[in-house]
This record gives structure tokens, C-alpha cells and sequence, in this order.
């Protein structure tokens, strides 16, 4: 690769040492273990700092003509190590294209270039108002590009979606040429999105996004409320997702988190034996360093004596935007809650002030020669207790474990779980091993926000299974020499036969819990509404032709960015191997593959979002002129109505006007059926 | 001696402040971040790497402060560079002190290639002497204990009895250690009314200026050593990236080292020189 010829071009492009060594890593732990060892993964052939999207496709030009790899870098925040070094490589280092390029709060949206830190992304936005409300805990270390590239999840997600549901287009640099998606899909094309979006930089350089931004909350509510045991939160945290009430913080700690990371105690008013007992051991480093090594080279006793502090569990929720919109979420939610005892705001008004900084506790913990990592997972509710047992239980065998529920969903949530233990990389390797081996014998995806990377590459792919075809087909197209990161994002293909063809129908099965139905994708809608209804439920979205050609019509930014369209596919491929997809409300196992599994295979069945009919009854009012449907959310809406259900539908709808009850959801058509200004604008 | 673990919480960072390091975020330059630039260090100490190679990352920081004033555990990154600095590399060179040309009380310190002796004794009613520094009175020569005494001891000698009048905080520094009477070019002309401020960076806690930092406004604009002499091309990247955080329009900088590398960035930015030379016009 001749690099002068690239500085040439004006590229800024280096082979110092200084460059290449801090290129050998991202953060991913196992790495952070190494450099403290002495061992790191090799240091890249050249780092180079493009500043436009011509620049990009120059480097990637020259990158194919000599079979170079390429890593494309952002912040380097990955923790599964998807961008650390290898010896061959050129790092596209994206950090100077880390402009905004355009801010339309009228429109809701903002064109970003991939290199902007998420920090000063917000900064930016707040200057006009408004905000993505992506707020990662690494938010001052990562950029828009990894926020695309390995799907990342934010702390309000629960209310504003996850970064993948923020990007409404993307403009890539792919070996093949440029290439734009989502709402900048070219009229004809397939809309890629769904596979750039975790694809860790294996099929292009993402060069801009353009997503969606929201006004700034005028108020915020935050409340702490202790549940008895796990499961009645469980119970607390679903009924407040599936009632529609939209809560911006949702955050749940086991009883050992409760104890050790929640702010319960503090807040009380009484300082509990253990936080006593830290604020002790960090006080002194040799202490520190004998009392941490203690009970995590006995991870089994210590998770053990863990379990006899108590049941009890701390569960932080939060409301925000406008004021009467929120004090009516407040009012459907005091009943839910009631299950709790009520703590006041301190526990969520002090997470919520500290909410950037657990990363600081990691040094200490690598420093006194132990390690950290985490692990985030998720399943459907209906799951969720057997994946957090077997999970806890399989980290538990090797290191002291925690987790805490952050991310929930109508149909499902993810569990965050951290530990610690002691010892080389090969107790690592074995923690990591048994606790993803634990996650797909219960059903859950093995990646919920954090990619996938080298640790995770061979489970995502087992997860993935035979859709692994999809991303063949897509990457033979854009990388058909397969230099964008290779054999990191699914190395091997292992394929099985996959589960055999559903049986029965309209519908195949309800899952009353996570409110799922798997269906028939070439039932008439109506027969599939009948037999749904016999059990006294309904489509969350009722479409306007047979599911299945539904989904595949379905175009990006047709729907409300909190509407579900799809949770899970079955799908056969012309040799009959058949792949399933869709474990988890949301998973960052790689691409989104379900959406190309629809269009490269014969679907057996959909798993679509389902709800209760009857009460609380749907009340339809005309939209707000006061209100944008971002702030009210309603279930469904139409240009000239707008559909609540749940507890707060008639509050909410008082606001608005004048509500006339019972009207029935209208049946939607695949291009969407919102007012115009809703939709995002082209590209200059 | 500095020890390997006061660098180690910055080594085992997830670079929670890389977000403000005017360096880090101008160049794009992952080498920059304070963690990266804390580990070259401490690779060093570790025995890993050879001293040049921990020199060379060690130069990558201006010592604004931005990283501690930033960093819940407060560590003094900058300190700790500095205070190994001179066990990494040798002293750069800086010029001998010249002489004064013209005579008269007051000495007009011009460190760059502009020469406003003559304006500034024509504003003041006074005699001025011209006294010629392009290294900004050998202030390469700050962290580096060993040769500073006898460096400020020939620039007394050279200046002793006069009041020294400078347009940059790195002559102003110097002056003060040599315990010379010297006063800022920016108290002595009006700044133009209707420009915007940038604050040059003086160290961690000691930002001048008149506004807040806006946001993406980087906290320095790289003129500043060990950066500016050690790495002038990722200088003149961070220069470029905080010329374009001021945006367009007229802006000011009471720093003339600063005011010349943002104009050699892109900037449209003047400094107490240009103040003086255009009044005097």
C-alpha cells in the first residue's frame, strides 16, 4: 500500500509507532488484562485520518487494489474487541470527521458525521433545543459511527429507542462504492440499514447519519421504590412497559447490586455494612488489594454469602418531557408501583447525577490486579427469570456476579450482568465461555448493546444461525474481496438444520407474558384478528394485507419510532435449511438480519406484537396542535386521529381535546400512515 | 520518583476525558488521548519501551489541564508529564538571549514577526526597546528544572532594570520566574469592542478570558509547547479544529501565540499586536 500516494491525495496517514501502538486496542477487558501482562494484540500497518467521504473511498480504493484490511475506528470505547489491532491492517481512524452538519429541530433531525464524540454530539444539539437523548454511560468515549456499527443502547431507551431506532439514514463507503439507506435509500433498492447498523465495520465506513432528535425535556421525574424480591419488580417494570406509560428511566439492580452499586441505602439515610466496608478497603491500597483478591478467588462462597443479604431490590423509574403529559404518566403509574414501598426521589435523582461515572471504578479493580467485565443479554419476560438464574449461576462458578435490568421493552428486557474475579486470561476466557453457553441453552441473545467482536463472534453466529446467509449475500456484494474487517463479524457459518416448519394456524402460539403471537405470515389478517380475539387479544399493529407481504413492504420511517413491528421470523431457505431469529426484544448479535431473511426466504412464521382488547378501552382524539406525537405517544395514529390504550389514555387525551372513545385501530399500510412532516428530508 | 502506579489509574481508564483534551479531539489522533499518552509513559517505566518512544507521546500534551479539571479522581496528568519529562529527553534548544536594541526604560518583548516597539512607544509617550524572541524566551525550557536557573539568570542580565512588556502568557512566565518587572501588551491597548473572545489556555484552573468555553470549543489551540515544538503537524490539526469551534467573524485572543497559529490555522482572530498596530496606524 503506498502510503505517499494517499498523502498525496491530502489523506493525513501515519506508520509512526505512537499511532499504531495506541491502534492496537479497543476495550475490550481481555485486552486491558493484556496490556497489563505485556501482552496486546499486534499494532496496524498505518492509521489513517480521512476528513470527507471522497477521502474514505480513496483509502478504500487503494486498500483493495493491495488486499490490505481495513478497520474502520472510532472512539475505540468496543468491549468485545471488534476494532482491536492485527499486523496487516490500515485503521480508519474517523475522528476527524466529527462535524454536525445540520441541525432541523422543526424536522427532528440531524445529520452527523460518524467521528462526533456522543459528548459533544449532545452538547451541540442542546445549543438548538433539542437532543438525541442517547446518553450510553460511555457517551464521552464513543462516537455516532459505534453507536451505528455495534447498535448501542442508552440509558433512556425505554422511552426515546436505542441508537438503531434514532438512525433514520445513513450514507456509506463500501469497496463496491457509496452507498445510502434508510429513508436515503435509492427509490427501487433494498434498504440496507438494517445491515450496516451492526455490521462492526465489516461491509463499508459509515460517513454520515442522519437521526432523529427530540425537544428537550421541560421536566423530569425520578423515583426510587424497593420491591420485596426480583420477580415483583419484574412484574412492576413489564406492566409499566405493556401499560403504554412510556418511561424515560427504567433501572432495576438485583439484590447484590441493590447493596453494592444502588443508591438505596445512601439515601436512606443509613450506610450499609458493606458500603462501610468498601469505603474502608478503598482507602488503602494494599487493603484494597487484599480484600478484593480474597473473595474473588472464592467467586462460589462469596456469590453464596451474597444471596443471604436479602431480597429486597431496588428499582429507579423515571418520566420526562412535557409537564402535564408526565404528571399523568405519574397518576397511571402510582397504582403499578404500589406493589413498592416508595423511597422518594433520591435514589433516582442520585443516579441520575452520577449516571456517567461507574467507569471510573475500573481502574482501581485492574490496578489491584483483579479484572471487570459485563455481560448484557436479553430475552422475552417470559424467559427472563430462567436467563437470569442460569446466567448468574454460570458466572457465579468463577467470578462475583451482579446485574441490573436497564434496558425493558413491552415484550422483553435485558439483564446488564458485571463481575469480577481474579486470575489469568484463561479464568476470563472460562467465565465468558459458561456464561454465553448459559444464554443460549435459556433462550436469550448473547448481545444485547454491545456487539459482538472477537469474544462474542462465534456465539453470535451460532445465534444467528443459517440468516448467516443473508450477510454472505450482502457482503458479496459490497466487499466481494472481503477486506472491511474480516473474519471478525461471523468467521465460521455454522450451520444446522433449524427448527422444523411450525404446525397449526392462523396462529401457532400466544405468549401471554411478553404479549406474543406467533402467526401465519400468509393469513389473512382478519382470520388471524378472529382467532386472537377468542383470547381476548388483538395486533398491537393491524396491517392491511397478509403479514408477511406487509413486513416486506414496510419502509423505514413508516412507522412511530416506538412502535414494534416484528419480534421474531422463521424462515426456510430453498435447500431447506431454515433459520429463527428474533430471542430477544432486541439483540446486537450483528446486523439485523431478519428483515433480509424475509426477502431471501420462504417465511413459516412471524412474531408480532400483540395487546389486550376491552380495558382500559382505546380513546381517539384529533392530533395536537399543542403537542407533538413524540411527547404523547399515542398507540396509533392516522393524520386525522391519533389512538391511546392503557391507564393514562384518558388523561392523555383530555389534554388534546375532546376524546370520543372506542374507536378501533385502522388497519396500516406498509408506507405508513403519519402526516407528512413526520417524514425525514433528502440529503442536500 | 514517580511511581508506575500514579500513571496507572489513567492506564486502566476507559479515557473518560478524552472528550475534552483539546489534542485528542483537534487531531482525531487516538495516540493523543490522555490515557494512550499516560500508558506510552508508563510502558516506559514499566520497562517496556525505550525513553524516546515515551518522549514522543509525552510531547503530545499542551499541560492545559483539561483532563483533570475533567476527571472525578482528579489526576494531575500534566504534572505528571512534566515532572518525568526531563528523565525522558533532553532539553530542547532555545536561543541565547540577544540584546536590547534601542535604549529607554521599557522593552517591547516581540516574539513573532511583527515589530511594535515603535507603536507601542508612540502609544505610550515613551522611548521603547525592541527585544527579539522567537522561542518566547526559551519557554521549551520551563519543565525542565536542570537548566531553567541558568537560562533566566542570562535573561536577567540581559534585562535587568527594564520593564518588559509581552504579548504572550508563555514570555509572561518566563519574565515572572526571572523576576523581571514585565506587564501585558493587552492591559495597555484596547481589544476590539465587537469581537468574540477566545480564552488561551494558561495550565489546568488558569484559563483567561472574558466568555465561557462554548461547546465544542476546545480548551487549547495546540500553540503550546511540548505539542507545538515536539509535533508542529498535529499542532496545526488541533489549531485547524479550534479554528473551526470559533466559526466565522471577528475574534480576539489577548495571546499572541495563540493569535498566530489560529491565524495560521484558518482562524479569523487578532491579538493585542495587531490591536496596537492598527491603532497606530
Amino acid at each position: 500500500m503506498d502510503l505517499d500516494a494517499l498523502r498525496t491525495l491530502g489523506i493525513d496517514i501515519s506508520n509512526r509507532a505512537m499511532d499504531r501502538d495506541a491502534a492496537r486496542r479497543d476495550l475490550w477487558p481481555r485486552d486491558t488484562l493484556g496490556l497489563r501482562e505485556g501482552e496486546l494484540p499486534d499494532a496496524p500497518r498505518a492509521v489513517a485520518w480521512p476528513r470527507s467521504a471522497e477521502q474514505v473511498a480513496a483509502l478504500l480504493a487503494a486498500a483493495a487494489e493491495s488486499g490490505t484490511p481495513v478497520v474502520p475506528y472510532g472512539a475505540g470505547s468496543g468491549v468485545c474487541g471488534a476494532a482491536a489491532g492485527r499486523s496487516d491492517a490500515l485503521v480508519i481512524d474517523l475522528k476527524r470527521m466529527n462535524r454536525v452538519l445540520e441541525v432541523d429541530p422543526d424536522r427532528g433531525t440531524a445529520r452527523l458525521q460518524p467521528g462526533l464524540l456522543g459528548q459533544h454530539m449532545e452538547e451541540a444539539l442542546a445549543e438548538q433545543g433539542c437532543m438525541t437523548a442517547h446518553s450510553p454511560s460511555s457517551i464521552m468515549c464513543s462516537t455516532v459511527g459505534g453507536y451505528v456499527a455495534a447498535r448501542s443502547a442508552g440509558q433512556f431507551s425505554s422511552r426515546y429507542g436505542v441508537f438503531d431506532d434514532m438512525t433514520l439514514g445513513l450514507r456509506v463507503q463500501t469497496p463496491s462504492g457509496p452507498l445510502s439507506c434508510g429513508t436515503w435509500t435509492p427509490a427501487g433498492d433494498e434498504d440496507l440499514l438494517p445491515v450496516i447498523t451492526g455490521s462492526e465495520g465489516g461491509l463499508g465506513v459509515i460517513t454520515e447519519a442522519l437521526v432523529r432528535v427530540v425537544p428537550l425535556p421541560r421536566t423530569r421525574w425520578l423515583r426510587g421504590a424497593a420491591f420485596r424480591d426480583l420477580p415483583a419488580a419484574w412484574e412492576a417494570m413489564r406492566a409499566l412497559l405493556q401499560a403504554d406509560l412510556w418511561p424515560s428511566v427504567l433501572r432495576l439492580y438485583d439484590p447484590l447490586d441493590t447493596r453494592i452499586g444502588g443508591p438505596s441505602r445512601k439515601q436512606r439515610g443509613r450506610t450499609s455494612v458493606i458500603r462501610r466496608l468498601r469505603n474502608v478497603v478503598g482507602s488503602t491500597p494494599s487493603t484494597h488489594r487484599l480484600l478484593l483478591e480474597l473473595p474473588l478467588s472464592l467467586p462460589r462462597l462469596t456469590n453464596r454469602l451474597a444471596t443471604g443479604l436479602g431480597d429486597e431490590v431496588l428499582l429507579i423509574v423515571g418520566f420526562e418531557g412535557e409537564p402535564e403529559v408526565v404528571e399523568a404518566a405519574v397518576r397511571a403509574a402510582g397504582p403499578i408501583l404500589a406493589d413498592g414501598r416508595d423511597l422518594g426521589p433520591g435514589p433516582g435523582e442520585t443516579w441520575f447525577s452520577h449516571r456517567h461515572e461507574v467507569s471510573y471504578k475500573l481502574a482501581p479493580i485492574f490496578m489491584a490486579g483483579a479484572w471487570a467485565d459485563t455481560m448484557e443479554v436479553a430475552s422475552s419476560w417470559t424467559n427472563l427469570p430462567a436467563l437470569y438464574e442460569g446466567v448468574r449461576t454460570a458466572i457465579g462458578e468463577h467470578a462475583l456476579v451482579m446485574a441490573h435490568f436497564s434496558h425493558a421493552y413491552r415484550e422483553g428486557c435485558s439483564i446488564y450482568f458485571s463481575f469480577a474475579g481474579s486470575g489469568s486470561t484463561e479464568v476470563y476466557d472460562a467465565v465468558w465461555t459458561a456464561g454465553l453457553e448459559a444464554v443460549r441453552a435459556a433462550g436469550g441473545t448473547v448481545t444485547h448493546h454491545h456487539g459482538v467482536g472477537q469474544l462474542k463472534c462465534h456465539q453470535a453466529a451460532l445465534e444467528q444461525g443459517a440468516a448467516v446467509r443473508v450477510w454472505r449475500d450482502i457482503q458479496r456484494r459490497l466487499d466481494p474481496a472481503r477486506i472491511m474487517n474480516p473474519d471478525r463479524l461471523f468467521p465460521t457459518a455454522p450451520e444446522r438444520p433449524g427448527p422444523p416448519p411450525p404446525r397449526g394456524g392462523p396462529v401457532f402460539s400466544v405468549d401471554r407474558i411478553s404479549l406474543l403471537a406467533a402467526v401465519d405470515p400468509a393469513a389473512n389478517p382478519a382470520e388471524i384478528q378472529t382467532r386472537l380475539g377468542r383470547d381476548g387479544l388483538t395486533l398491537r399493529l393491524p396491517p392491511d394485507r397478509p403479514l408477511g407481504d406487509w413486513l416486506r413492504a414496510l419502509r423505514r420511517g413508516a412507522l412511530d419510532p416506538w412502535a414494534t413491528p416484528l419480534f421474531g421470523v422463521q424462515a426456510r431457505f430453498d435447500d431447506g435449511v431454515s433459520a429463527r431469529l428474533g430471542f430477544a426484544p432486541r439483540s446486537a448479535a450483528g446486523p439485523d438480519l431478519r428483515w433480509g431473511l424475509l426477502r431471501r426466504a420462504r417465511v413459516e412464521m412471524v412474531e408480532v406484537p400483540v395487546r389486550p382488547v376491552g380495558a382500559p378501552p382505546t380513546v381517539v382524539t384529533a392530533p395536537s396542535e399543542r403537542y407533538t406525537a413524540e411527547q404523547v405517544r399515542p398507540a396509533w395514529r392516522t393524520p386525522s386521529a391519533w389512538g391511546f390504550c392503557g391507564p393514562a389514555a384518558a388523561d392523555v387525551a383530555q389534554l388534546l381535546g375532546s376524546p370520543a372513545e372506542d374507536a378501533p385501530p385502522p388497519s396500516i399500510p406498509p408506507t405508513g400512515h403519519l402526516a407528512p412532516a413526520t417524514s425525514a428530508p433528502e440529503a442536500p | 520518583m514517580t511511581s508506575p502506579r500514579e500513571f496507572e489509574f489513567c492506564v486502566f481508564c476507559p479515557r473518560l476525558c478524552r472528550h475534552v483534551c483539546p489534542v485528542a479531539v483537534g487531531s482525531g489522533r487516538e495516540a493523543a488521548t490522555p490515557s494512550a499518552v499516560m500508558t506510552g509513559v508508563w510502558s516506559w517505566l514499566q520497562g517496556r519501551t525505550a525513553p524516546g518512544a515515551a518522549a514522543e507521546v509525552a510531547d503530545l500534551c499542551t499541560r492545559c489541564g483539561a483532563c483533570t479539571e475533567a476527571c472525578k479522581l482528579d489526576r494531575p496528568v500534566g504534572d505528571l508529564l512534566a515532572e518525568l519529562r526531563p528523565r525522558l529527553e533532553r532539553p530542547p534548544a532555545v536561543a541565547t538571549p540577544g540584546v536590547v536594541e534601542g535604549g529607554g526604560e521599557w522593552v517591547a518583548v516581540e516574539s513573532d514577526d511583527r515589530r511594535w516597539s515603535e507603536a507601542l512607544a508612540d502609544r505610550i509617550g515613551r522611548p521603547v526597546g525592541r527585544f527579539r524572541t522567537p522561542d518566547h524566551l526559551g519557554a521549551a525550557l520551563l519543565e525542565f528544572p536542570a537548566v531553567l536557573p541558568r537560562h533566566l539568570a542570562a535573561l536577567r542580565s540581559r534585562l535587568a532594570g527594564r520593564n518588559l512588556v509581552v504579548s504572550s502568557e508563555d514570555c509572561l512566565r518566563i519574565a515572572q520566574l526571572a523576576e523581571l518587572p514585565v506587564q501585558r501588551l493587552s492591559e495597555l491597548v484596547p481589544s476590539p469592542p465587537d469581537a468574540r473572545a477566545h480564552r488561551p489556555c494558561h495550565g489546568a484552573g488558569q484559563h483567561a478570558g472574558d466568555a465561557p468555553r462554548r461547546p465544542g470549543e476546545l480548551a487549547c489551540c495546540g500553540a503550546r509547547d511540548p505539542l507545538l515544538t515536539a509535533h508542529p503537524d498535529i499542532a496545526t490539526a488541533v489549531g485547524e479544529a479550534a479554528a473551526y469551534g470559533l466559526g466565522p467573524g471577528a475574534i480576539r485572543t489577548t495571546d499572541s501565540r495563540c493569535g498566530r497559529h489560529l491565524v495560521r490555522c484558518g482562524a479569523e482572530i487578532t491579538d493585542p499586536v495587531d490591536w496596537l498596530l492598527a491603532a497606530s496606524a
